[in-house]
């Protein structure tokens, strides 16, 4: 069984996956200034030229030299430019790392429809930011990715850690590092596997758990070193212990 | 282990703070994460020894789509928490503590 492909420069459910972020575009946007279902793949609206200048733009840099300006928000929102007068919004959130594109028009200036009054009408209604439900939908894919990752990967990491001479270092879902140790002591049948990571590394304890109940059912136990070395900086390790193949 | 290169997925608040404590006792940030981790463990105990085998049972049944809505419980408290730091409201954490009995 492969490794699934690295999804960077690809798209998922509602985001195009770059290296260190993902884009995707608000529901509002969607809905309103896309004429797009509220809830579509990005693939859905990948053709439009603004997504396109979008994924070409923020692809490798996440913010650009000049803002929408000046918004109550209190975030910098970024200009985003196609053509003579097809205009965007994107707003870069470092934390969650996603950039948004929160808006789209045309910029006619001094039409009613122009698009910086526009984006500005909506900051001050308070519609131009994400929502919950685009956040929520955006942790539910990721969640899913990564569910779908360690599910497939798991017994591919454990017969590589098997085979391996001493602990076995890989990554989970093309990103996440781990290393892992089996141990048999093949008079006793028993077989100890211990796995550490980086906590910074997950999203939630939800996929730090997940990743432990894949590599194998039973109570894991913390403990303060792998088999053959102390852990590092920010690392945290756990182990199970089989016998004959079964929980103990 | 250095094989990742994310970054830390915290409040910008909790970072420094993560900082300015590592600062004090002359360690590295991710020290201290993986130490709130430990003690968040230990006082846990019992509730991650049973979602484990509440994994493992979703996992045995090959229920892929249960797999990933456990991994996903906490969701929206998650997106609350991101929305309230955009909008400046509070510290923006996330308390996932406790779980949605629907999602669980």
């Amino acid at each position: 069984m492969d490794r699934p492909v690295s999804l960077i420069g690809k798209t998922a459910g509602g985001a195009y996956i770059c290296e260190d972020w993902e884009l995707r575009v608000t529901a509002r946007c969607l809905d309103e200034d896309l004429n797009a279902d509220p809830d579509s793949d990005f693939d859905a609206v990948a053709g439009l030229e603004i997504v396109k200048a979008f994924v070409k733009d923020r692809e490798t840099h996440a913010t650009a030299s000049k803002e929408v300006s000046p918004l109550t928000c209190g975030h910098p929102v970024y200009r985003l430019a196609y053509g003579n007068d097809h205009r965007g919004a994107t707003l870069h959130d470092d934390v969650d790392e996603v950039v948004w594109l929160l808006a789209y028009g045309r910029h006619r200036s001094g039409e009613p429809d122009d698009f910086f009054p526009a984006c500005k009408a909506l900051d001050a209604e308070g519609r131009l930011m994400p929502t919950e439900q685009d956040y929520e939908r955006m942790f539910d894919e990721r969640g899913e990715r990564f569910a779908a990752a360690v599910v497939h990967e798991a017994p591919v990491i454990l017969s590589e850690a098997r085979a391996a001479d001493g602990e076995h270092r890989c990554t989970v879902g093309g990103e996440l590092g781990i290393g892992l140790s089996i141990e048999v002591d093949e008079e006793l049948d028993a077989t100890a596997i211990t796995v550490a990571f980086l906590v910074d590394g997950f999203e939630t304890v939800e996929q730090a758990m997940l990743l432990l109940a894949a590599l194998s059912p039973g109570r894991w136990e913390m403990i303060g070193a792998m088999p053959s070395r102390e852990l590092e900086p920010g690392e945290v390790a756990y182990t199970v212990t089989l016998i004959s193949g079964e929980v103990v | 282990m250095a094989t990742t290169t994310r970054p830390m997925r915290l409040h910008p608040d909790t970072h420094d703070e993560a900082t300015q404590i590592a600062a004090l006792r002359r360690v590295q940030p991710s020290d201290v994460i993986a130490e709130a981790w430990r003690e968040y463990m230990e006082k846990h105990r019992e509730e991650f020894a049973k979602d484990l085998e509440t994994l493992a049972e979703l996992l045995r049944d090959d229920t892929i789509n249960g797999v990933a809505e456990f991994v996903n419980r906490t969701n929206k408290a998650r997106a609350a928490a991101a929305v309230k730091r955009l909008n400046g409201d509070g510290d923006g954490v996330c308390d996932d503590t406790e779980p949605e009995p629907s999602h669980a």
